[in-house]
């Protein structure tokens, strides 16, 4: 399936998000995911032919 | 009278029936909630549990003969010398998961002006559930690239301040011009949800 990764068409086998976001290297812990729209908790969600995923990273200063 | 002699009727009685939670008073924190109070701002929801050092200085809204200071209090010290008439609820706590939500139950807006990755964080996991716009920050340390300093709306109730990747423990230090920026965004976001205009 192809979602829409940070803007870009990506083609996947990931089945969730987690999956997806484990692949890439990405740390969940500290950031902020956005599927389709909404911001996501739960990393087990599935994802879809034409997902939409968008991931910010939340880092330190203030 | 309002501190903002610019507002229309209408702005300073949005201004003035809104509670803002500003969680943090450090370099965003204590900037922004001096903005909301130039801005005609009046009811404020301060959380912080530190007290004012001397590495303060170089960027947050507080001045040397307060080093020592909680900066709850020493922040609505220097609120009031801008606009003495305000409404504050003053929190000397460390924030946590568990406490945050009743902290700024009574806010329409919540900023979050936390240091640490972890702390952002756990906020951000305890108050988005409460449904309420969020303004949070990532990525100001540093100096320059000023305009990559960008704002995103996340979700139904986040807006995300910050280029997302300048971060203090890669080496670059916190220091007054971005984090003001910053800031300064966090605050030009309040007022916007509140007039209802674009962010």
């Amino acid at each position: 399936m192809t979602i829409t990764y940070q803007g870009d068409n990506e083609d996947t086998e990931a089945t969730t998000v987690w999956n997806f976001l484990n692949k890439k290297g990405v740390d969940v812990r500290s950031a902020i995911i956005e599927l389709d729209g909404e911001i996501i908790a739960d990393m087990s969600i599935p994802l879809k032919n034409g997902s939409v995923l968008n991931v910010f990273r939340i880092v330190s200063g203030g | 009278m309002s501190v903002n002699t610019y507002l229309s009727d209408e702005e300073r009685l949005i201004f003035e029936s809104a509670t803002i939670g500003i969680a943090g008073a450090g370099g965003l924190g204590s900037n922004c909630a001096m903005h909301l109070v130039r801005a005609g701002l009046k009811r404020l929801v301060i959380a912080d549990f530190d007290e004012v050092s001397e590495s303060n200085l170089n960027r947050q809204f507080f001045f040397r003969d307060q080093i020592g200071r909680k900066k709850v209090d020493a922040l609505a010290e220097n609120l009031r010398r801008i606009e003495p008439d305000l409404d504050l609820a003053l929190h000397d706590i460390r924030l946590t998961s568990e406490n945050a939500g009743p902290a700024f139950e009574e806010c329409q807006v919540i900023v979050e002006a936390l240091d640490s990755a972890e702390a952002k964080s756990m906020l951000l996991g305890a108050l988005l559930p409460m449904d309420k716009p969020i303004i949070s920050a990532s990525g100001l340390a540093g100096w320059g690239r000023s305009c990559e300093i960008g704002q995103r709306r996340i979700g139904r109730n986040l807006i995300l301040i910050g280029d997302t990747t300048s971060d203090i423990r890669s080496g670059l230090a916190p220091v007054s011009p971005r984090v003001g920026i910053a800031a300064a965004m966090e605050a030009n976001a309040v007022v916007a949800l509140l007039l209802g205009l674009e962010i």
